[in-house]
């Protein structure tokens, strides 16, 4: 079960996001955007276990990933938005 | 058959090509059209893909390799983006037909930078008088894919770059085979073929952005599929509808042997066999050549014409030996204007990686025999 779902702008970027964070110690991987959260349609998202979100989002950003959005998974199960 | 044709196409490929473009068929699905292990795992090889060759080309960002389906197609994708109707466009005067109709079909005022064959100092000249006569952008051919003359691009892109002038390289005729280093060359775009100097199949291309480019074509995307625009972001902005997947997976392992083999190192052996070529046909006086005597001015291609014979007929007789060589303008009719070859154009002969020694020696054998072919020829009619 993942925690995170970092919403990214193709393919390409979560590729190398997912690259960018598995060399920092994350542990993720890529999946297609949850439909809710799919708000202009088919992508690609970063799936992460726990983690350090804030620093996560810190290294993308610095590879010049800047992320769609970011989501936080519920207890319940509904995807929340993170502001970072 | 000794294969001479390597300009047009390289033939020979690693033995991994081959068989990637056969698993390719196989095993990939569509990238970024699915979360299913094939989609998943062609995206993989994409990327994979962009990985390699902004590796080899110095590139910071993958994304900014956009596969296309050969040079062709990247020059009309870079040029579309940049250059509007009457803009002043200043190309060398070796550029092929995939640059020269583009700009002629959207209206540009092009300039024609002249310089004699093989004289760098001339063309690095010309070009700074016509920055200072004032362009708009420019299109500049690495290497001419007719006579094989190396164009001094990095000495040309400060030229342009110092202006703020931007600009489009053309790498069909030197990726693989000489330096070409995207962030040293400032340009806007380098578009290039997978099917030659990558050893990639055919259907293959690349073009390394730096920025900004604009849509060619108009589609699926796989991403942002609720728009009705393309999405605004690099490669997927570029990139509409299926991927040659195969080819894709097959110009992987053209470019990962590349830069296993070093890029250098090919070089060498291209113009060791080219300037054998040139020695042993400069021995023969019935063959005119166009050959460079200065170092690192002509790459693995190498133009001649038999004298009283066109091109056509010669390669023709070449090809009786069985040599495969092009003749004609090809596709450069302003590089055969240039220099002074036109409208009959001349024999190509262009090398590769894989070309062997001992098949010059033979084509140099097989060249006397054309020679005396053709007096018998002419002593008949």
């Amino acid at each position: 079960m993942s925690d995170y779902v970092i919403v990214c702008r193709s393919l390409t970027y979560a590729q190398r996001g997912v690259r960018v964070l598995t060399m920092a110690g994350f542990s993720g991987n890529i999946r297609r955007t949850p439909s809710e959260i799919a708000k202009e349609g088919c992508s690609y998202s970063i799936f992460l276990r726990k983690a350090d979100i804030g620093y996560a989002v810190y290294l993308l950003r610095r590879s010049g990933i800047e992320p769609r959005k970011v989501y936080k998974y519920s207890n319940g199960g509904s995807l929340e938005e993170v502001t970072l | 058959m000794i294969y001479l044709d390597n300009g047009a196409t390289t033939l020979k490929k690693p033995k991994e090509v081959y068989r990637n473009l056969g698993e390719g068929a196989k095993i990939l699905g569509s990238p970024g059209r699915g979360g299913h292990r094939y989609a998943m795992l062609a995206g993989e090889v994409c990327y994979q893909c962009r990985e390699e060759a902004s590796k080899l080309f110095n590139l910071p960002q993958p994304e900014n390799v956009i596969f296309t389906f050969n040079a062709t197609h990247g020059l009309n994708i870079a040029i579309f983006s940049l250059v509007q109707p009457g803009m002043r466009v200043a190309v060398t005067g070796y550029e092929h037909n995939s640059v020269i109709r583009p700009l002629k079909a959207i209206g540009a005022d092009v300039r024609v930078v002249n310089s004699e064959l093989f004289n760098r100092d001339e063309i690095l000249r010309a070009f700074k008088r016509e920055i200072d006569r004032g362009i708009d952008c420019a299109v500049i051919t690495h290497v001419s894919n007719a006579f094989g003359f190396i164009i001094p691009v990095y000495e040309i892109g400060k030229m342009l770059q110092s202006r703020k002038i931007p600009f489009i390289v053309d790498a069909s005729q030197s990726a693989g085979c000489l330096e070409v280093n995207f962030t040293k060359l400032g340009a806007d775009f380098v578009a290039m073929p997978g099917h030659k100097g990558l050893y990639g199949p055919q259907g293959t291309g690349l073009l390394l952005v730096k920025n900004k480019a604009k849509p060619f074509m108009y589609g699926g995307s796989g991403s942002q599929s609720a728009l009705v625009t393309m999405p605004d972001v690099l490669p997927d902005m570029l990139e509409a509808g299926t991927h040659n997947m195969p080819g894709i997976y097959g110009l992987l392992e053209g470019i990962k042997f590349v830069r296993k083999t070093g890029v250098n190192k090919i070089f060498e052996h291209e113009v060791m066999l080219t300037q054998m070529m040139a020695k042993g046909l400069s021995d023969m006086e019935e063959y005119v050549l166009f050959k460079s005597n200065t170092p690192g001015t002509q790459s693995g291609v190498l133009s001649f014409n038999l004298k009283g014979v066109s091109p056509e007929r010669t390669a023709e007789l070449f090809s009786q030996y069985g040599v495969a060589m092009r003749a004609g303008l090809h596709c450069s009719p302003l590089a055969h204007k240039s220099a002074g070859t036109f409208p009959e154009g001349t024999v190509r002969a262009s090398v590769s990686v894989f070309t062997k020694e001992t098949e010059i020696r033979k084509f140099l054998e097989i060249s006397k025999k054309v020679a005396v072919d053709c007096k018998k020829i002419k002593f008949r009619s």
